[in-house]
């Protein structure tokens, strides 16, 4: 599965996948979420790791294909 | 003196109600129990639910060392599946790590005892203290733990299932969310998504309303709202990642 990352979160994202656990839930979040129903829309998901809250903003593209964007990666401390 | 059968099957049955952290039998009748199941298994009528009765008073003792050799000195001869389940479930309960608890999974289904493949099911509460779920920035505290029905389909696949919802995680990340205490916020998380897709039933909502107050409630909700995106919006700062 491809994802296109704001480029200013792209070193972010590429560290936070070296967590096995993180992309274990980011798989599990996209294969139950309804794209068609997200198309053109944005919102927040939070993924609770050990130490930290992970919360990506998410917009779902509508023109010309559809997309998945991580829009802001957030990372929390608990 | 060994149990009347009719009192027998009363105990079996309450005994074999699983393997609850905390049981509800004093030490002081687990020990009168030990010493009749012991006469009993070591005389001739014994059955293999007199054997599991006994591995899972030493389970109540918190004898563990016993439980795990015990049952793993019967099941070599009686090749039973029952005996095998409860040992299973013994070990799963009892490893505190990640991998251990994997490894007991890979014997379940790779051992010929379970020649059919059936999968694991046993009963858990997610059983957190001071039960927590964490939304972005926010905290919510839970009014109780969710119960939860696991079923571990294959080696890489479990479902869970806790009042009407119902989903499925990697093994992998069901025994590490365990030993890291994070059950209740994979409900959530889940329940989230329902949201997210607008698929949440009545039944979800009642469900998950039982475990907060209302405020975490509407917390939870508007957490799980989706707003518009421009149209026009330029999508030239992106770069293509493969997940």
């Amino acid at each position: 599965m491809v994802v296109l990352v704001k480029t200013e979160y792209r070193a972010k994202f590429i560290e936070l996948q070296k967590d096995h656990i993180f992309t274990s839930k980011l798989h599990r979040h996209l294969e139950q979420i309804d794209i068609n129903r997200m198309k053109g829309r944005s919102y927040k998901k939070s993924f609770n790791l050990k130490k930290e809250v992970i919360e990506l903003t998410f917009e779902f593209t509508q023109n010309p294909e559809e997309k998945i964007m991580i829009e802001k990666v957030n990372i929390i401390n608990k | 003196m060994n149990p009347e059968p009719q009192k027998k099957a009363q105990l079996a049955i309450e005994i074999l109600a699983g393997l609850p952290p905390v049981s509800h039998l004093d030490e002081f009748t687990l020990k009168r129990l030990e010493n009749e199941f012991t006469l009993l298994v070591n005389s001739e009528r014994a059955t293999n639910t007199d054997i599991r009765v006994l591995a899972t008073i030493y389970y109540h003792q918190k004898k563990y060392k016993k439980f795990i050799t015990y049952l793993e000195e019967k099941i070599k001869y009686t090749k039973d599946f029952k005996l095998f389940s409860l040992y299973t479930l013994g070990k799963i309960l009892l490893e505190p790590e990640t991998k251990s608890k994997i490894e007991v999974v890979n014997k379940w289904f790779d051992d010929p005892i379970n020649e059919e493949k059936y999968s694991f099911t046993y009963f858990t509460s997610t059983n957190s203290f001071k039960p927590k779920v964490y939304i972005g920035k926010g905290i919510i505290n839970l009014t109780k733990s969710f119960s939860l029905e696991i079923d571990i389909v294959s080696k890489e696949k479990a479902i869970i299932k806790t009042g009407p919802l119902e989903f499925e995680v990697t093994v992998f990340e069901l025994f590490h969310e365990m030993e890291l205490q994070n059950m209740d916020n994979i409900v959530v998380d889940y329940y989230i998504d329902c949201l997210l897709n607008q698929s949440n039933s009545t039944s979800d909502d009642n469900y998950i309303q039982l475990h907060m107050k209302e405020q975490d409630f509407k917390k939870v909700h508007e957490y799980s709202e989706s707003t518009k995106v421009d149209k026009h919006k330029d999508y030239s700062q992106y770069e293509a990642i493969v997940i």
